[in-house]
């Protein structure tokens, strides 16, 4: 219950809110509304099976499924978010802990410029210069050498892959993820910290407790940033690939389900369904990012429940 | 009391802006309405996109009391918009279905007004240039033909020494004006081989599951992932293999003679195709493909085809501005070809400017 | 040396290496635009900020109406996201107990999962349809949306991250709910809610997806309007890469640089600003 001293304070900020409500009842409205006639006539095999058969000639003779797409947005954002893990922890700490004030500022101003980069420079850096470096330099003495590997098995044949979207997208989510780590970070208790170190702990040792103590934010900060990776449109289509595939192989092209939406869209309209299937995708991941989303905020909450502010 | 905070007062400026930079547009937009300014937008093809950003400034700078404008959000949407009247015409590389026809018939006007070509390339460290027919096309990409030293190549070109190496066949992953034309010439060229299944906008290649098909997004990556991958062949837009000097394929066209694409086979293909075309703008040109891809003809290059301009037969104070449109497109637009396309042959720009006299205020 | 210091040292160099590894590639990126895009600039000349863009193989032309389109949209946007995204951010943040407050953060945190394509398809839904037309509204509409997420959520971390004894000093000095919010705890949040603003009006500077059905792509004139036909500098890269035209290409890397120039000037604007007020 909101104190009365509050109510008109409270009353104040809520149309904001509203509108936030207003917009999102919107779009599950328009995106639900979209996605019947899919849901309806194919029902769960669209997202258990992977077939793309459009057909100009009627209803009755296509048929979808997004299982390839599904795949790829798994792949492709747990790449990205299990290669950006390790790095936006390491530049907490290292910014926390070890930085001089200086280093520290300046990373702290790139990072923020990582976050705030156009995503369409990022997807034209990917195409013309990362997805070929990664091809000569990585994918390919990676094939030749290893290829018994399933993930290594096939020829990098243009770069543009699972693996490319993963590491471009992992780029990416660098910023978003450090935010949500660091955020926690700064809440554990001095107390805490002096106790660890005041027990001669090495720095290591130190680094260890810390983690421990804000796993809940690690995990929110994983979360958020798959949901991050899975919505990415545009510099993904361009590294992707967009091939109906599932393969264990990480050079393989690959789609996910925005990408598709962004190749595909601009002709969906000749075809029976299509529209309305690729709303059905973006329906799972609106569920996906809200389940994603909600689980991060109660972790956070656990975070600070737990260093009482 | 909350009248005296300033920091939210400040910030609720901005929404208050925004609502007057709306009104005020429109209530600028009503008042200037009776001004001789007239405001045309077009979208559909991404394919003629290049084409269009030619004809557009040559166009309004002639007629500067136009303003012309096109969007490439592809043909199907394009048509779609159309259709809805949110633009005001269309280009699509597929004409109007016969339903659709069938729906908007004698208010809807088509023509062709620049015809594009698929070629065929390839990434092959040999010398000579590849000569390829329908048939040995279809069982590449139904993975029946694997290798580069096949028979069937063989045959087709008995002076190049073709290397033992799979063939990789590049295909694209997206919907495309430019897998219809391809699927559709394998088909005509060799119906045993590639049933009417497989034709189609968007098809499942048989040659994915033989592990030896690629697919890329656009021609653009059709093209990258051909220069990037020595033993590769795929097809794409002509201009893409001119600007990139991909080596072409000539292929083997209806009367049996190979033939390079080339501005002038191009054309001679729309040419030949000209007897089986509708001629009046108002009919329907749903079957226009199957006149002009595999035409007949010696000089014709069989993988040939159109892109269309829709437009509606009545406009009201916009009726000038399109029939002026449609007049510049037929004839000086015809002499300002884009590299990568080809202009229509003259029978079909005098069908084209009947348009001119059926488009009403 | 123990184990305990071999661990120690390993681990304080592989921390080192990974936080460089993490800020390496947008270094790259930051030279590769310039790399590219630099040479393009100097061949066009001034022309490249004011003239219109050219024909497939016919020079270098210029930027100017997706130039000035991309700068109206960002303005646009944020005036209508800005003050949307701190109000409901704030009240996010005072009411964290209140279920709907909870709702806010949950769903303008959800904002970003929604891939930025299905918001311009939203909107052409809902505005372009009914409307009858692709416009600037349309646009600036879509990226108020899109800008709504990233402001909120550096917004809500900056009033969390103030100190819990300045806002007891704010109700001590007998001051309302309303003043200690507005003046006191976003007086010094300032830093982290200038850096949100900054980095949604740098997000709607650079957005592709939300406007590729509610724009119009018009690259020939200078819009004005809200009804005008507009095109951004973010669709012409976009469309410009996948042509074969290598002047086009040219076209979309110069325009890459001036996107990434703009998004470096506001960026450094705000922090020397915000590194004054603050330090």
């Amino acid at each position: 219950m909101i104190p009365k001293v509050d109510r008109g304070f409270f009353l104040t900020l809520l149309p904001f809110a509203a509108v936030i409500f207003a917009l999102f009842a919107l779009l599950a409205y328009v995106l639900a509304y979209e996605s019947w006639p899919a849901l309806e006539r194919f029902g769960i095999s669209l997202f258990t099976e992977n077939v793309w058969k459009p057909s100009e000639r009627g209803v009755e003779f296509v048929k979808y499924g997004l299982l390839a797409p599904l795949y790829g947005t798994l792949v492709t954002s747990l790449i990205a978010a299990a290669v950006a893990l390790p790095l936006s922890v390491a530049t907490v700490f290292f910014m926390e802990e070890m930085a001089p004030y200086r280093i520290k500022e300046f990373f702290s101003s790139v990072i923020d410029l990582m976050a705030g980069l156009p995503t369409i420079i990022y997807g034209l850096w990917g195409l013309e210069v990362m997805v070929p470096i990664l091809r000569s330099w990585v994918m390919s003495p990676l094939h030749e050498h290893l290829d018994f590997i399933p993930p290594f098995a096939c020829d990098p044949l243009s770069g543009a892959s699972f693996l490319a979207a993963g590491l471009l997208l992992a780029v990416m989510i660098i910023p978003f993820m450090h935010g949500v780590i660091k955020e926690a970070y700064r809440q554990v208790p001095r107390t805490y910290r002096e106790a660890a170190l005041s027990l001669g702990a090495t720095r290591y040792e130190y680094f260890r407790i810390m983690v421990s103590l804000i796993r809940p934010a690690i995990i929110a900060a994983v979360l958020l940033g798959l949901g991050r990776a899975a919505s990415e449109t545009v510099a993904v289509a361009l590294v992707v690939g967009n091939a109906f595939n599932i393969s264990p192989c990480l050079f393989a092209p690959g789609y996910t389900i925005s990408s598709l939406i962004a190749n595909q869209f601009t002709e969906a309209s000749f075809f029976p369904l299509m529209e309305n299937v690729m709303f059905a995708g973006s329906l799972v991941l609106l569920a996906l990012g809200m389940l994603f989303s909600g689980i991060g905020v109660v972790m956070m909450r656990r975070v600070r429940e737990l260093y009482g502010r | 009391m909350e009248l005296r905070i300033s920091a939210p007062l400040l910030a609720s400026m901005g929404p208050l802006i925004f609502v007057l930079w709306v009104v005020l547009g429109l209530v600028g937009t009503t008042v200037q309405g009776n001004s001789e300014e007239v405001s045309i937008l077009g979208s559909g093809s991404s394919f003629i996109y290049p084409q269009m950003s030619i004809w557009i400034p040559k166009f309004t700078e002639e007629h500067p009391w136009v303003t012309l404008n096109y969007n490439p959000t592809g043909s199907g949407t394009g048509q779609k918009q159309f259709l809805s009247k949110l633009v005001d015409f269309a280009a699509s590389d597929p004409p109007l279905t016969r339903d659709l026809w069938l729906r908007y018939r004698g208010r809807v006007l088509q023509m062709p007004v620049v015809l594009g070509a698929v070629v065929i390339t390839y990434n092959l460290p040999v010398e000579g240039q590849l000569r390829l027919d329908g048939k040995v096309l279809a069982r590449i990409y139904k993975g029946e033909v694997r290798y580069w030293d096949d028979p069937l190549m063989r045959e087709l070109n008995p002076a190049m020494k073709l290397p033992h190496k799979e063939i990789i066949a590049v295909h694209r992953s997206d919907s495309s004006g430019t897998t219809n034309i391809f699927t559709f010439f394998l088909h005509k060229a060799s119906p045993r081989d590639w049933p009417l299944d497989l034709v189609g906008k968007s098809v499942e290649w048989p040659v994915d599951s033989r592990g030896n098909g690629v697919g890329a997004k656009g021609n653009q990556g059709v093209t990258q992932v051909i220069m990037n991958t020595p033993y590769s062949l795929g097809y794409v837009e002509l201009s893409y293999a001119l600007e990139n000097d991909l080596p072409m394929a000539s292929v083997r066209n209806a009367e049996g003679n190979f033939v390079t694409p080339s501005p002038q086979s191009i054309t001679e293909a729309a040419r030949r195709a000209f007897p089986l075309l509708p001629k009046s703008p108002l009919d329907d040109f749903s079957l226009d493909l199957d006149a002009v891809v595999y035409a007949p003809g010696e000089e014709s290059y069989p993988l040939t085809s159109f892109v269309h301009l829709m437009f509606w037969t009545h406009y009201g104070e916009k009726a000038e501005a399109i029939r002026g449109f449609v007049r510049f497109v037929n004839t000086e637009g015809q002499e300002l070809i884009a590299e990568g396309y080809a202009p229509i042959p003259p029978e079909l720009r005098s069908v084209n400017l009947k348009a001119v006299g059926l488009i009403k205020p | 040396m123990d184990v305990r210091e071999v661990k120690e040292r390993v681990f304080l160099v592989l921390v080192v290496i990974l936080s460089i590894a993490a800020v390496l590639p947008v270094f790259h990126v930051f030279l590769s635009v310039i790399w590219n895009g630099f040479g393009v600039i100097m061949e066009a000349g001034p022309n490249f900020l004011l003239d219109v863009p050219p024909a497939p193989n016919a020079g270098l032309g210029g930027i100017a109406p997706s130039l000035a389109g991309t700068l109206l949209l960002a303005v646009l946007s944020s005036l209508l996201g800005i003050p949307l995204s701190l109000f409901a951010a704030i009240f996010a943040v005072e009411f964290p107990d209140n279920p709907l407050a909870k709702m806010v953060r949950v769903l303008s945190k959800a904002l970003l999962e929604i891939p930025s394509v299905v918001v311009g398809m939203l909107v052409y839904a809902i505005l372009v349809v009914p409307m009858g037309r692709f416009s600037m509204l349309a646009g600036s509409l879509a990226l108020a949306i899109m800008m709504i997420p990233y402001v909120t959520t550096y917004v809500e971390q900056a009033l969390e991250g103030v100190p819990f004894t300045y806002r007891e000093a704010g109700f001590a000095l007998g001051l309302s709910r309303p003043k200690v919010v507005f003046e006191i705890m976003v007086g010094i949040a300032r830093r982290g809610i200038l850096t949100g603003m900054l980095i949604g009006f740098a997000k709607v500077l650079g957005e592709t997806a939300p406007l590729l059905f509610t724009l119009g792509r018009d690259r020939y004139n200078i819009p004005l309007g809200p009804l005008d036909y507009g095109d951004s500098i973010s669709l012409l890269i976009f469309d410009y890469a996948q042509t074969p035209y290598a002047n086009m290409h040219q076209v979309a890397w110069g325009a890459a640089l001036v996107l990434t120039v703009m998004f470096l000037i506001i960026f450094l604007i705000s922090r020397k600003f915000t590194e004054e007020v603050f330090l």
